[in-house]
């Protein structure tokens, strides 16, 4: 019998006024697992990140896990205060949080653990674009979350800072903590144990990102031939489930 | 409650570090309290209409002393009136339009009434609901003061006129009849002279001894009498002020203006500040942070709440000091200003925050804060019927102005403090229940 997932999704529907955003998604994590969410403009990830950490509630399905604090939050934009330097963001997180521990001290480990420690005292708008991310999910660990949630953190963030950001989030990965993020792209998802390909409010794909190369699609090709021979496997594989007419109805043809 | 405490800190060290913000904090007071202030002071005196509608007389006659109530109202420039005379109708019109700031009314028979010197007399004064109108009743009700005094002094002098002829004997006239009172000194000299004959033909001495009786009567009564002509004067008047009228300003305009400056402030600050505040955490995309789990939108919303009573009180000090030093007997007042201020803080703020729940972004919700607020300044100082009466009434700045003058200028301002911090906290209750309900919009 295998453990118990750390976070299991089921059936997650959700909609904004009349407008279906979510269809009956499923997503497991697991303990020191890295998932990645992949999926097109307006395929509902980050609708279904928000029910994961439960800023929005479900209209259907259940989402079994941790809560609250344990689930640590990372959204995207910055998600700090720019007229407040890097030590006064974290100790307010810090103090808002009620951790255990002088808010200084919690401050000062989150910034070395996010090597933010040179531009402690610097504004948050004073820091480039990969720094202040850095500040976000400094801010998203604080507490030590059995699960961290990024909505598309490498956004606007250079390789330097990128490669950092995977280091930081495969080393909580190493001490139990399950990672989910959203991404449009295939590099950055490389870096996870498992890929969750959504489409239309739909889960579309559930597996690890090479495989995704393989799935055959029923019916005629929505890619077009010059696509085809231009594109690598993998990306060939996710084209197809994005543009797949399927993917505006049902879910799990492929195969 | 700490979250909020933490939540309005943050944001006060935010603004703190936004220097335009700071000097803008610091010189707006100013410069809005020398505009209002220099406006209202430097408009001349403002007019009432007069209608005289006794019939009984135009003149009240006390003694030797005559009255005419018609030329006292007219002496109201005194006190800052202008006054022009018309037929009611006219008048009601002139207020309708604006034109007068009040009507002071004579029913008919005052004169009558007053000429009995047996019955006081009722003058019927009416007001717009505005500034204005107020100011105006108060410089009435010293106009009503000043003719009380003239009349109060008439009638001491006629009593007094009658007790010195019961002394030394005259002609006095009591409703338009003369008498000859012999008085009780010529009395007294006629039972002396009277005495010492009989006394030169050895009279009885029984009888002469009831004359000394009724001499020294006649004697003791004069100088009682002569006691209570002072007696009549102190105890009509106990303490009397006499006044000599300076250029200069008016302590009761400078509180009106005082009290409209700070209701419009604080509506600009508060409402425009907070909104764009709130609406900022959305577009910095804080708040989606703070709501799962840091903070619950009630505390969002009270931090804001918090961040306003602080601006409030800030922006008001700083108007204060300057109405402190042209008025420095109101520095009494200062706590139950500040009060006031924090009261009135919370409804623009609630309302702040509910334009940011509405709108969402920042800069629409500034917009939208100068928006609501621009045209409540106008209708403060002039007041306004109907929905424009309604729509006073259910946002913040005319209560506010009204509790400021209070707060400021009565002399017993309880009732007033009491019924528009009420209505202050009914508004900031309404939008700020449905900020916090509806926070989770802006996620």
């Amino acid at each position: 019998m295998s453990a118990p997932h750390l976070l299991a999704a089921r059936g997650i529907e959700r909609g904004y006024r009349r407008r279906s955003v979510l269809r009956g998604v499923d997503l497991t994590i697991d303990a020191g697992e890295v998932v990645a969410l992949l999926g097109p403009n307006g395929a509902g990830k980050t609708t279904l990140m928000k029910v994961v950490v439960g800023l929005l509630e479900q209209t259907a399905g259940t989402v079994e896990g941790p809560r609250g604090r344990a689930v640590g939050w990372v959204p995207q934009g910055g998600a700090t205060y720019a007229r407040m330097t890097v030590r006064e963001n974290l100790e307010l997180f810090a103090k808002l949080l009620r951790l255990d521990g002088r808010p200084a001290d919690l401050a000062r480990t989150a910034a070395r653990n996010a090597d933010l420690e040179p531009w402690y005292e610097a504004l948050g708008s004073e820091l480039s674009g990969g720094l202040r991310q850095r500040l976000n999910v400094a801010v998203g660990l604080l507490g030590g979350p059995q699960l961290l949630v990024l909505d598309e953190p490498t956004t606007g963030v250079d390789l330097v800072h990128r490669t950092a950001l995977f280091g930081v989030l495969r080393k909580r990965a190493e001490a139990g903590c399950g990672v989910l993020f959203s991404t449009h792209s295939i590099e950055d998802a490389a870096v996870a144990d498992r890929v969750v390909v959504i489409v239309d409010g739909l889960s579309r794909y559930d597996g690890p990102l090479a495989a995704v190369a393989d799935v055959q699609l029923e019916g005629d090709d929505p890619v077009s031939a010059a696509d085809a021979e231009r594109l690598d496997p993998v990306s060939l594989g996710l084209l197809r489930l994005w543009q797949s007419p399927d993917a505006h109805g049902r879910a799990g043809s492929y195969s | 409650m700490i979250v909020p405490f933490l939540l309005a800190r943050k944001d006060a060290r935010m603004l703190a570090r936004t220097r335009a913000l700071l000097v803008l904090l610091v010189t707006y007071p100013l410069v809005v309290a020398a505009i209002v202030g220099g406006l209202l002071l430097s408009q001349g005196p403002p007019t009432i209409a007069f209608v005289n509608e006794d019939l009984t007389g135009s003149e009240v006659r006390i003694g030797q002393e005559s009255f005419s109530i018609d030329s006292y109202v007219r002496q109201a420039e005194k006190n800052g009136v202008q006054v022009e005379s018309m037929e009611r109708e006219e008048a009601e019109r002139a207020l309708d339009e604006g034109q007068v700031a009040g009507i002071l009314v004579i029913p008919g028979g005052t004169v009558a009434k007053l000429n009995t010197q047996l019955a006081g007399a009722d003058l019927k004064f009416i007001v717009g609901d505005s500034a204005l109108g107020s100011i105006v009743a108060q410089r009435m009700k010293g106009v009503v003061y000043n003719i009380n005094l003239s009349i109060s002094d008439a009638l001491i002098e006629a009593n007094r006129d009658y007790l010195d002829k019961l002394v030394t004997g005259g002609e006095v006239e009591v409703e338009g009849q003369e008498f000859d009172l012999y008085g009780l000194a010529p009395i007294e000299d006629d039972l002396r002279e009277a005495r010492d004959e009989l006394e030169d033909q050895d009279a009885d001495q029984e009888l002469i001894d009831r004359l000394d009786r009724a001499i020294e009567f006649a004697s003791d009564a004069g100088s009682a009498i002569g006691l209570a002509d002072n007696a009549l004067e102190a105890t009509a008047a106990p303490i009397r002020l006499d006044v000599d009228r300076l250029e200069g300003k008016s302590p009761l305009l400078t509180a009106q203006a005082m009290g409209f400056a700070l209701a419009v402030l604080i509506g600009f600050v508060c409402v425009v500040l907070v909104a764009a505040s709130l609406a900022a955490e959305r577009d910095e995309a804080v708040l989606g942070r703070l709501l799962r789990g840091l903070a619950a939108p009630w505390q969002v919303v009270v931090g804001k709440l918090l961040l306003g009573a602080l601006l409030a009180v800030l922006f008001s000090t700083g108007l204060f000091v300057v109405y402190g030093v042209l008025e420095p007997q109101s520095w009494s007042r200062l706590p139950l200003l500040l009060g006031a201020v924090i009261v009135a803080s919370l409804a623009c703020s609630a309302i702040g925050a509910f334009i940011a729940v509405l709108v969402r972004d920042a800069r629409t919700a500034t917009l939208v804060g100068i928006l609501l607020i621009l045209p409540l300044a106008p209708l403060a100082l002039v007041g306004g019927d109907g929905p424009l009466a309604w729509i006073e009434n259910v946002l913040p700045v005319t209560p506010s102005r009204d509790l400021f003058n209070a707060v400021l200028f009565d002399a017993s301002p309880w009732d007033t403090v009491r019924a528009r911090s009420l209505q202050l906290l009914a508004i900031a209750a309404v939008p700020g229940v449905l900020a916090a309900r509806l926070l989770r919009r802006l996620v």
